[in-house]
């Protein structure tokens, strides 16, 4: 059995490794490939489960492979491509996303490595993996991802220079890797100047091209478009932040820091869902105030729509700068389109502002709908409290002290069955935020009191540094808001009832992280985190309404076409003479200290004197100035004595040799004449 | 691969040439290919082309489909990428610019050779500023040469020049091209410089012995009493060993050389006229051939030529006057 399997590894050596591949020299190649793998890290590292490190091996094989110049079999590189195809598709359950396009990409940017040979193949692969870079980045933007995309970039930039300089003929004197490495940094830092006019001036779109491509259910983990109670439990492990608050005035109090998300009114007995006819309704009009907080909210990619304002959102102060942004009747912020990026936003908002006071009667109805048949135990419950006489204040109360009572708050709470509330409110009477929010809409909604589940995130951290206030994935909650005549939607939190702390301390995490050896961390992870938010602002929000206001700054109305491309060229004609300013004064230092002090000594006295040619002596070129200058003749048929003997003499001394570099980068015409 | 590219330029080279001709005649001040100039030719903005190689209009489009996927999501890294990568293509660009822009050829020389030989021909260029120019390469017909011209040095590459046939033939288009440092843009400039290269005559290959006499050569062996030895001078690059006077030098530690006086009469003669069966082409190969076994020999060699004569004399100086004008016969 192993002899016939090291005669089938024998055989398939000598087929793949014998065969020389033709064309492409190895260091030409150890170039393409090493570009080509630092292009696929940053993509690798964002597909799901085992797939990035799969194919980052594939290319690394691929690599090894090219370097010893195997030529891989066409069958086999089909089979492999095939293979590694089929694997991204089952991995992602055979939707077409955007997250199944990268995979897909980055198993053909692993795979193109097996059959680089020729100059075409090698520029093939790099081109594509500049795409690979730019797929990583509309998967992720974090500074992370950054830094490994520069790094991809530069590594692309040096493999076409090596490619360049092997089509047009090495030199004998090819720089070595840190040469070249520092040529394409020196490259791309003259170029920077003019990347940057063109990011901040370039027109942005204020609408897209073409719709963005729905992300074929393949959203990010996060608050969904319905909810079940046990759906958000896997978010209270994420700590990734959701979106970052600044405020521009106070600071609301913690337990006030409730983020509005989706606002659920349809139930069916199991699951909550947003009614989107009520979404179309415009929000009752309301009387503006004086006392609203004035915030900024920078919100991480969701891949959905809702923007969490600060509960109770005002409609979005100048809401023509930022038009994607709508106010839903029921008080939620709604973005025009799925917000894949990070999104910055200018929000104002009054906690616990009374709104829709008044409601139609047939619009209360629906905020009392239940499914018929579910939850029978529960009904009997409220028809029993009703008998009592007790009114809207009351069974809220009732219902609040029941929880308190005899519930606990639990993240590993049993799952529920068909009668959900039943069982949660008679039998295991343990759960989370989703459990107790539904719960109680559902006890309130059977006795006729207008109710609905809000989500959101509760809570957040307050970074000192930043001054701001950093809100988590783990800090999800979902709460109730009760319809009052002449009082509007009143916001009940039940969980509160069951674990006050967690709303007054601002979710456990904050709590958690200030214990222990974190504790010690946390300056730092406070930094980090600022940090984080600062490239958030500055870069990853920067969008059209930014570059207006920008613009708007300067004087320039972003309106006018015109003003705009002269704001352009303008940009970019300063940029381009800033490059070409480095570009020309980019002078190579020679290597020799001695050379290069008599090549600045030569500069200074050609400024005062006659300039040197290329070809003159030293010594000629000093009796040239000498005459020129009589008064430092001495000086500088002394220097230029010295530097002749230094440079072409026998006998070099180190010690006069240093004093001689001393001598004549000291020198100065002026100086001399005193 | 070769033949392939070979099989795929086939369709493009003579519409190519056809564009070439017709830019040439319409705008000459443009393209300056029909005049040679004369030296120094100071190579500057209003002579340089570019145009983006073909794997550079490639990714410039690469580069712009990215930039409206970026615009498109309103991606800001990604965006920054795309400008990032191209404002590097356009300093790439300018970098190539730059390279051209203010060197200039001084120089042109080629030692003469036969025809059929190749030419070396010396191109010395000098770049002003301080800037180092990289990669850059020559090319004329076939030959092509990469060099570099550092800040404050003479270039001096060398192009070789295949040569067919005798006369001063002047250098003719040069182009003078750079892909540093990407390989996305070529930038180029034409140089036509006011420069001749003298090519000798053919050397025929079995031609009969010299005329005159054909014992001289035994004679020479001899050391004939009528052949005295003159004096003895400083050994000069180019002296035969023969007339290495040996003994002397190892006695004076440094080498001499015999210096004969030949009797008058002892010269050879190289008639152009002599030669009159011959076609004229293989006339002048006998001479030069005859000439270059004179000068082979040490012999006084005089060359008569319709309307001039060469000589009598021996030495270098002598064999190329005389390769000149033959090269030159009409």
């Amino acid at each position: 059995m192993s002899a016939a399997a090291s005669r089938l590894l024998a055989e398939l050596h000598r087929r793949i490794v014998r065969r020389p591949r033709a064309m492409l020299p190895r260091a030409v190649f150890a170039w393409c490939a090493a570009a080509a793998i630092a292009a696929l890290l940053p993509l690798g590292l964002q597909l799901q489960g085992w797939l990035g490190p799969i194919l980052i091996l594939l290319g690394l094989l691929g690599t090894l492979a090219g370097l010893r110049g195997a030529h891989i079999p066409a069958w086999l590189r089909l089979l492999l491509t095939l293979g590694v195809a089929g694997l991204v598709l089952y991995i992602y359950g055979f939707k077409f996303g955007r997250d199944t396009g990268a995979g897909l990409l980055a198993t053909m940017l692993a795979l193109k490595l097996l059959e680089t040979h020729r100059l075409r193949d090698a520029r093939a692969l790099l081109s594509f993996s500049l795409f690979g870079i730019m797929a990583a980045f509309l998967l992720d933007q974090s500074p992370t991802t950054l830094v490994l995309a520069l790094l991809a970039a530069v590594l692309v930039l040096s493999a076409l220079a090596r490619a360049s300089e092997m089509e047009s003929g090495t030199p004998a004197d090819a720089p070595g890797l840190p040469a070249r490495l520092r040529a394409t940094g020196l490259l791309m830092l003259l170029s920077l100047p003019l990347a940057v006019a063109g990011f901040l001036l370039f027109p942005r779109l204020a609408q897209p091209l073409w719709g963005l491509p729905d992300n074929a259910g393949e959203a990010r983990t996060g608050l969904s478009d319905s909810m079940a109670p046990g759906d958000i439990s896997s978010l209270f492990i994420d700590d990734s932040p959701i979106l970052r608050a600044q405020f521009f005035g106070a600071r609301p109090a913690n337990a006030d820091l409730y983020w509005r998300g989706p606002v659920f009114n349809e139930f069916d007995g199991r699951r909550w869902t947003v009614s989107p006819w009520f979404s179309q309704l415009q929000p009752a009009p309301r009387d503006p105030t004086d006392e609203a907080l004035d915030y900024e909210l920078i919100q991480e990619p969701t891949d959905r729509r809702w923007v969490m304002g600060l509960d109770v959102p005002l409609q979005p102060p100048g809401s023509e700068a930022d038009p994607e942004l709508r106010l839903n009747r029921d008080r939620s912020l709604i973005a025009r389109r799925p917000l894949l990026q990070v999104s910055r936003h200018r929000l104002r908002s009054v906690p616990g502002i009374a709104f829709d006071t008044r409601m139609p009667v047939d619009l209360q109805r629906r905020f009392t709908a239940l499914p018929e048949g579910f939850n029978p135990r529960t009904a009997a419950l409220i028809a029993d409290w009703q008998q009592r006489g007790l009114d809207t204040d009351q069974v809220v109360r009732e219902a609040l002290q029941l929880f308190n009572r005899e519930f606990s708050y639990s993240l590993t709470p049993p799952t529920l069955g068909r009668h959900s509330v039943d069982e949660f409110v008679f039998d295991t009477r343990e759960g989370y935020c989703e459990h107790f929010s539904s719960s109680f809409t559902v006890m309130l909604r059977m006795a006729g009191v207008p109710a609905r589940v809000v989500t959101g995130y509760q809570g957040g951290f307050y970074n000192a540094l930043g001054d701001y206030i950093v809100v988590r994935q783990s800090d999800a909650h979902a709460w109730s808001e009760v319809w009052i005549d002449g009082r509007g939607w009143v916001r009940i939190d039940p969980t509160a009832a069951v674990a006050a702390e967690r709303i007054l301390s601002g979710g456990e995490q904050a709590s958690d992280r200030r214990s222990g050896w974190i504790g010690a961390l946390g300056p730092l992870l406070d930094a980090a985190d600022w940090l984080r938010h600062g490239w958030n602002s500055a870069v990853l929000g920067f969008n059209s309404a930014r570059q207006r206001s920008l613009l708007l700054s300067l004087g320039i109305d972003a309106n006018d076409w015109r003003q705009l491309g002269l704001a352009l060229l303008g940009g970019l004609a300063i940029a381009l003479g800033l490059t070409l300013w480095l570009v020309m004064r980019g002078a190579p230092k020679a290597s020799d200290p001695l050379v290069a002090a008599y090549l600045r000594f030569c500069a200074r006295l050609a400024r005062s004197g006659p300039a040197r040619a290329p070809h003159e002596p030293a010594l000629r070129y000093a009796e040239r100035a000498a005459a020129a200058l009589p008064e430092c003749a001495d000086t500088l048929r002394e220097l230029s004595a010295g530097y002749t003997h230094q440079r072409y003499g026998a006998d070099r001394d180190p010690a006069a040799r240093a004093s001689l570099i001393r001598a004549l980068r000291g020198f100065r015409v002026s100086r001399t004449r005193r | 691969m070769p033949e392939r590219r070979a099989l795929l330029r086939r369709p493009i080279e003579p519409l190519w040439l056809w564009l070439q001709t017709q830019a040439e005649q319409r705008l000459p001040a443009l393209t300056r290919l029909r005049q040679p100039e004369p030296l120094p030719i100071g190579i500057h903005r209003r002579r340089i082309y570019v145009l983006p190689s073909g794997f550079g209009a490639f990714f410039c489009a690469l580069l712009f489909a990215m930039a409206v996927g970026a615009l498109n999501y309103n991606n800001n890294p990604a965006l920054m990428l795309v400008f990032l990568i191209g404002s590097s293509v356009h300093t790439a660009l300018l970098r190539g610019y730059l390279g051209l822009s203010g060197l200039s050829l001084i120089e042109v020389s080629a030692a003469p050779v036969h025809a059929g030989e190749n030419a070396e021909l010396r191109l010395r260029f000098v770049g002003e500023g301080k800037r180092a120019r990289r990669g850059l390469s020559l090319t004329r017909g076939e030959s092509t040469r990469v060099f570099e011209c550092r800040p404050e040095r003479f270039a001096s590459p060398e192009l070789s020049m295949p040569t067919a046939r005798r006369g001063l033939h002047p250098v003719g288009r040069i182009k003078l091209s750079t892909r540093y440092p990407l390989g996305l843009f070529v930038v180029w400039s034409w140089l036509n410089p006011q420069a001749e290269v003298l090519v000798y005559p053919r050397l025929e290959d079995h031609a009969p012995p010299l005329p005159g006499d054909g014992g001289l050569g035994s004679q020479r062996r001899q050391r004939s009493p009528s052949e005295e030895v003159h004096g003895l001078r400083e050994y000069r690059p180019g002296d035969p060993l023969r007339l290495m006077a040996w003994k002397r030098s190892a006695q004076l530690g440094r080498p001499l050389v015999r210096e004969f006086e030949s009797p008058a009469g002892l010269e050879v003669v190289l008639d152009y006229a002599a030669l009159a069966g011959l076609p004229q082409e293989q006339r002048i190969e006998r001479l030069a051939r005859w000439l270059v076994e004179a000068e082979r020999r040490g012999l006084r060699s005089v060359l008569r030529l319709p309307e001039q004569q060469i000589g009598p004399g021996r030495g270098e100086a002598q064999l190329h006057a005389g390769l000149r004008a033959l090269a030159l016969l009409p």
